[in-house]
């Protein structure tokens, strides 16, 4: 019922005692009263089992202990690449023990290992499709070859320009290739590429990148093509497939494999892996799996996150949004040092170019900003491109961004669609997606929403999975830069489910003169 | 590995060498590669045969088990469903094994850790205490042993192994983390205390350390404190989602659900993710609360079903469910209390009230009120109500109530069926306003207006806001008019600190004033022309026991003022009494009270007895 009314008629003060107390419930409720839910400590202070679990044991809640990966696994094919193996281990390599402990993990969770040319016709849904790969052919021979063997698994050896001209290695990539369990493959390296992304940022028109591009593209038909004969003249047998080290494949880098008979491609990611589509064109038809950089001294982890395309640094993505003004201000060390300061400060993760606007400033540029951030922790890399696709061709060439952000829909002629929810669904299609796309194949799609100013929405990172949505907050309010606001702004949408969520530069450096505690929506974990 | 290729190599040329084929597997096997040994062992078949060969069997069998232990710790799991998985696999392994030779000692120990793995705490302290063999026992089963201890509310057992192993692995956290819990359980917070101490002292452990320190500052019933340790944590860790936790749990304790609400959705936009499947169950718990509290208890009950189907095993989860369903239940109260007022007469009060929720907002309840006069002059003035109510909290922010009361007394009075409307607005968590209406009702009234069969109308307005955790202020007013033609207006103002809190104890002092005004002083009732008070009040409560699922309090209550009546000298007012309050679970509530207070009628001294019985249980 009713609690009593306030009123006690005719009762002299010292009545109210009991009821000053009982009213409105604050006084009456001691402090240290228990609610529903904020029962007891073990629970609220990390997961029930915290207590002395053995070393490794995982007692946060967020990442129970104990299990096996069924569920958030994307079986579409996946490669591992391990490097040097070696016993003992050294720095950079593993010891031998470390890749069996993956095999049997492999094993025992019922991951099917086959080789690339068969991995889309093995997916089957329940369970990731694995390649092996293994990039130090010499370390594969003595250490992993043995393995491979007893487990009865397959794998890829790669090999690199360098390893296919040494003649020490002959022998053993002959052996190698003796083995029913190896297939061998070319590796394309860095360094055979120009690398736009390495040149120094100097803030100009980006004149002959055309012609830097051919000579690129050149460049890797005259390597790869000597290294498919070397391994043709070795082991008499030719590839089927390729793999790509970080910042050399593309889609042009794609069909000269594709005219050099490799078929399927293995580009290489040292982050979470991308869910690859298959090529598309008139060269179409290869496969396309990624391969997953384990680091040295790797554990079940990767395998696992990188099989369920999660890394928990990945997750959520906060990040600064740069406009070309600011990509273009100052000399090089400044700009990526007013960056690297708010990334630094605020613990973000992620970074958002927009070099849409911006056709003055060159490609290298941009690039130079990108590596400095990622160099910083930065993870994800968006890059906001212009409507021009050949232009936005460069930029994503140079950068490699993870997300590239397409124009509004209105400038692409149907690149976005709205769903039945209000939102925006990423549809393939439009010159612009093409060319990025073509130039750097993993790159994940996101769109403006003409419908609310600073979001964006993201292609979903897998099949199935849904499309991620994404903001800047509002810069300023009522024309002045109003870092609270934008922190009330990012708290709720954070609350709302939205994942990407940035700050403008100079909004970010108006705040963190203050304290980092002002924009604490967008503040992320110290990483390890 | 490389022994083994070099016995692989040797076996070629000695191909019938079953010591050396038996030799290369125990190589593999060291090298970190069980599973491929065993294929190695079955692939040379002499190698398992005989007690040589047994003996192989078991070593690699037991390695593989330990390898899914290890895993069942490292692995991150996309779906609770399968949690046990690992466990289960080891288990299958070792459980045979031990079996078959229950003196091997490593098969043992595997087994202690693979029930530990699947929190199967009985059987890890069955084996522990039977079978193991304690004095030669490693950390790494000493550890478990501890964990079950700890788990099935043993704790000083726990805290004695946790400290057997602080001393021979000092330089680790779980020792140290250990004795913190263990000396929590046993409300032990000096201990807790030096045990953070040195876990602090760990290279890579201070933030952990300081973050727990918040919580032992909540556990011991300082919630004020943890509130602050966590808002200067947070100042300097504002991306720290385990700091969000605290705050939002220390939010949470002291009342303010919205801030706790806002701090949990924080974390879980940061550690929870749809696809894959990435869970918080402690955020989740505590955003239940929160929503639980803010009225919001659809939305609790389906996130505390959720958890407990998911987490079957979380006792936080399950205990959320309950508190939750508790909430929902129907109830049955019962209060009984005895008061002297209105110039020194006595009366006895019963009252007993069935409610039953309304879907999850609302709450209708049916009632029966007795008073009993101990003056057979003013029988006529004793209260026999039967009463109907409802309640609602359409939104967070908004509750409403609704009562009509009929008189069931055999008097001489005719009187009208009472109503009541109290629409309260909770804008913030630190801000109530509270507005009351009642039309033509009699209980408040003193027993002589009552006897006079006089009714009243009557409005009030409650104002309390909490500038921050240590202040509460309060205003109040009123007006009402009796059938008598009296008008009665009154008002209040209150302010209280927290003086001292925790552990176990807490105390609060404040200040308050009243004034009332009547517009007529010739009825039979106490109705001075006007009177103003001016009082200090204090509040002491000690927690007498904090366990799940029961709670009990005692508490003081004391006040000292001044009391001065239009026509009459001013003198000392005051008065004590304590309360004892027993909770089991939220299910059932007793509260007990009784006190004494000195007051002035009329210049006249009176002491006013006061006891009272509440009883409250849910089915």
């Amino acid at each position: 019922m009713l609690r009593a009314g306030l009123f006690r008629a005719a009762s002299p003060p010292t009545a109210w005692w009991a009821a000053v107390l009982l009213f409105v419930g604050l006084a009456a409720t001691p402090a240290f009263a228990t609610q529903a839910g904020a029962a007891t400590p073990r629970a609220q202070s990390g997961g029930s089992p915290p207590v002395g679990s053995p070393p490794g044991g995982s007692p946060d809640s967020g990442s129970p202990a104990g299990g096996s990966p069924a569920s958030g696994l994307v079986p579409a094919p996946l490669a591992f690449a391990w490097g040097v193996v070696a016993e003992p281990a050294e720095e950079g390599s593993l010891a031998p023990g470390g890749v069996a402990e993956h095999l049997e993990f492999l094993q025992a969770h019922g991951w099917p290992v086959v080789l690339p040319g068969e991995a889309a016709a093995a997916v089957t849904g329940h369970a990731p499709v694995v390649v092996l790969t293994f990039d130090d052919p010499a370390s594969a021979h003595r250490y992993v070859l043995p393995l491979l063997d007893l487990y009865r698994l397959p794998a890829v050896v790669t090999v690199g320009p360098g390893q296919a001209a040494d003649p020490a290695l002959a022998a053993v990539l002959q052996e190698l290739a003796a083995s029913e369990w190896v297939e061998l493959a070319p590796r394309v390296e860095a360094a055979e590429t120009t690398g736009a992304a390495e040149r120094v940022p100097r803030c100009a028109p980006a004149g002959a990148a055309g012609d830097a591009a051919r000579d690129d593209i050149e460049r890797l038909r005259r390597s790869l093509a000597g290294q498919v004969e070397r391994l043709r003249a070795l082991t008499g047998r030719a590839p089927r497939s390729v793999a790509w080290e970080p910042g050399t494949w593309s889609g042009a880098g794609e069909r000269v494999a594709a005219r050099l008979g490799l078929a399927v491609q293995l580009p290489t990611f040292t982050g979470t892996p991308p869910v690859l589509e298959p090529a598309l064109g008139p060269l179409g038809g290869w496969g396309r799996v990624p391969r997953h950089r384990l680091p040295p001294g790797a554990g079940i982890w990767a395998l696992v996150q990188g099989a369920a395309r999660w890394d928990p640094q990945d997750h959520p993505v906060r990040f600064v949004a740069l406009d070309a003004a600011a990509i273009c201000s100052g000399g090089a060390a400044e700009r990526t040092g007013r960056v690297l300061a708010v990334v630094d400060r605020l613990d973000l993760n992620g970074l958002l170019l927009r070099a849409g606007d911006a056709p003055g400033v060159a490609a290298g540029d941009v690039a130079a900003v990108a590596a400095a951030a990622r160099h910083a922790g930065v993870r994800q890399v968006m890059l906001e491109v212009p409507a021009d696709a050949a232009r936005a061709a460069a930029l994503t060439r140079a950068v490699r961004p993870d997300v590239v952000l397409l124009p509004a829909a209105a400038d692409l002629g149907g690149v976005a669609a709205a769903t039945e929810d209000g939102g925006i669904a990423v549809v393939a299609g439009g010159e612009v997606a093409d060319a990025v796309r073509d130039a750097y194949p993993a790159v994940r799609l996101a769109v403006r929403d003409p419908a609310a100013n600073g979001a964006f929405t993201l292609a979903p990172s897998a099949p199935g999975r849904s499309p991620v949505r994404g903001l800047t907050v509002a810069a300023a309010s009522s024309g002045a830069l109003d870092p609270e606001a934008a922190n009330a702004e990012a708290a709720v949408r954070a609350a709302a489910g939205w994942h990407w969520i940035g700050l403008p530069l100079d909004l970010a450096e108006t705040a963190l003169v203050r304290s980092p505690h002002a924009l604490a929506a967008f503040a992320l974990p110290k990483g390890p | 590995m490389g022994a083994f290729l070099d016995r692989r190599e040797l076996l070629r040329h000695r191909p019938g060498d079953v010591g050396l084929a038996r030799q290369a597997a125990y190589d593999l096997a060291a090298a970190g590669a069980p599973q491929a040994a065993l294929v190695f062992a079955e692939q040379h078949p002499e190698t398992l045969a005989g007690e040589a060969g047994e003996s192989l069997r078991q070593h690699l069998l037991g390695d593989v088990a330990a390898r899914h232990i290890r895993w069942g710790w490292n692995e991150p799991v996309l779906d609770p469903a399968r949690r046990r998985h690992e466990a289960e696999a080891a288990l299958a392994l070792l459980e045979p094994m031990h079996r078959r030779d229950p003196d091997h000692r490593r098969t043992r120990r595997d087994l202690l850790l693979a029930y530990r793995l699947a929190e199967r705490m009985e059987d890890v302290i069955a084996l522990w205490e039977r079978e193991i063999d304690r004095d030669a026992a490693p950390y790494w089963v000493i550890n478990p042993a501890a964990d079950a201890y700890l788990a099935l509310h043993r704790p000083a057992e726990a805290e004695a192994l946790y400290r057997t192993l602080a001393e021979e692995r000092p330089e680790t956290p779980q020792p140290w983390l250990g004795i913190y819990w263990a000396a929590i359980e046993q409300r032990d917070f000096d201990a807790a205390d030096a045990a953070l101490d040195r876990l602090a002292e760990i290279p890579g452990q201070e933030l952990t350390a300081a973050i727990q320190r918040g919580w032992l500052l909540l556990f011991s019933e300082r919630t004020v404190a943890g509130l602050e340790h966590f808002e200067a944590l947070f100042a300097e860790h504002p991306g720290d989602p385990r700091v969000r936790s605290g705050l939002a749990s220390a939010a949470l304790w002291l009342g303010w659900p919205r801030r706790s609400l806002e701090q949990s959705e924080q974390v879980l936009a940061r550690t929870t993710l749809a696809e894959p499947w990435v869970d918080a169950p402690s955020a989740r718990i505590t955003r239940a609360g929160a929503l639980s509290a803010l009225g919001d208890l659809g939305a609790a009950r389906w996130e505390a079903e959720e958890l407990a189907t998911l987490y079957p095993d979380n006792l936080h989860a399950v205990r959320l469910r309950r508190d939750v369903d508790t909430r929902l239940d129907p109830e049955v109260r019962f209060d009984a209390r005895y008061e002297t007022s209105d110039r020194g007469l006595g009366e006895g009060w019963g009252h007993l009230e069935a409610s039953v929720p309304v879907g999850t907002r609302g709450r209708v309840a049916a009632g029966y009120r007795t008073s009993v006069s101990e003056d057979d002059r003013h029988v006529a003035g004793e209260v026999e109500i039967a009463a109907l109510a409802l309640s609602l909290q359409p939104r967070r922010w908004l509750a409403l109530g609704a009562e009509v009361e009929w008189d069931l007394a055999d008097g001489p009075f005719e009187r009208d069926p009472g109503a009541r409307a109290r629409l309260t607005l909770l804008p913030r968590d630190r801000l109530r306003v509270d507005l009351g209406y009642s039309a033509d009702t009699w209980r408040e009234l003193p027993l002589r207006a009552r006897a006079a069969g006089l009714v009243a109308d009557s409005f009030d307005l409650g104002l309390a806001y909490q500038p921050d955790a240590y202040w509460e202020t309060r205003l109040a007013g009123g007006r009402s008019e009796v059938s008598d033609g009296n008008e009665r207006t009154w008002g209040l103002a209150a302010v209280q600190r927290l003086v001292r809190e925790g552990p176990g104890y807490r105390a609060t002092l404040g200040a308050e004033v009243y004034a009332s005004d009547n517009s007529r002083t010739d009825v039979p009732y106490f109705s001075p022309e006007s009177d103003r008070s001016a009082s200090l009040t204090h509040r002491s409560t000690w927690l007498t026991a904090n366990e799940p699922g029961h709670r009990r309090s005692l508490s003081l209550f004391l006040h000292a003022g001044v009391y001065d009546q239009e026509g009459f000298d001013a003198g000392a007012v005051g008065g004590a009494w304590l309360e004892a309050d027993w909770d089991f679970a939220g299910r059932t509530v007793v509260v007990l009270g009784a006190g004494a207070r000195s007051q002035l009628y009329d210049g006249q001294r009176e002491l006013d007895p006061r006891v009272y019985l509440t009883l409250r249980r849910r089915f």
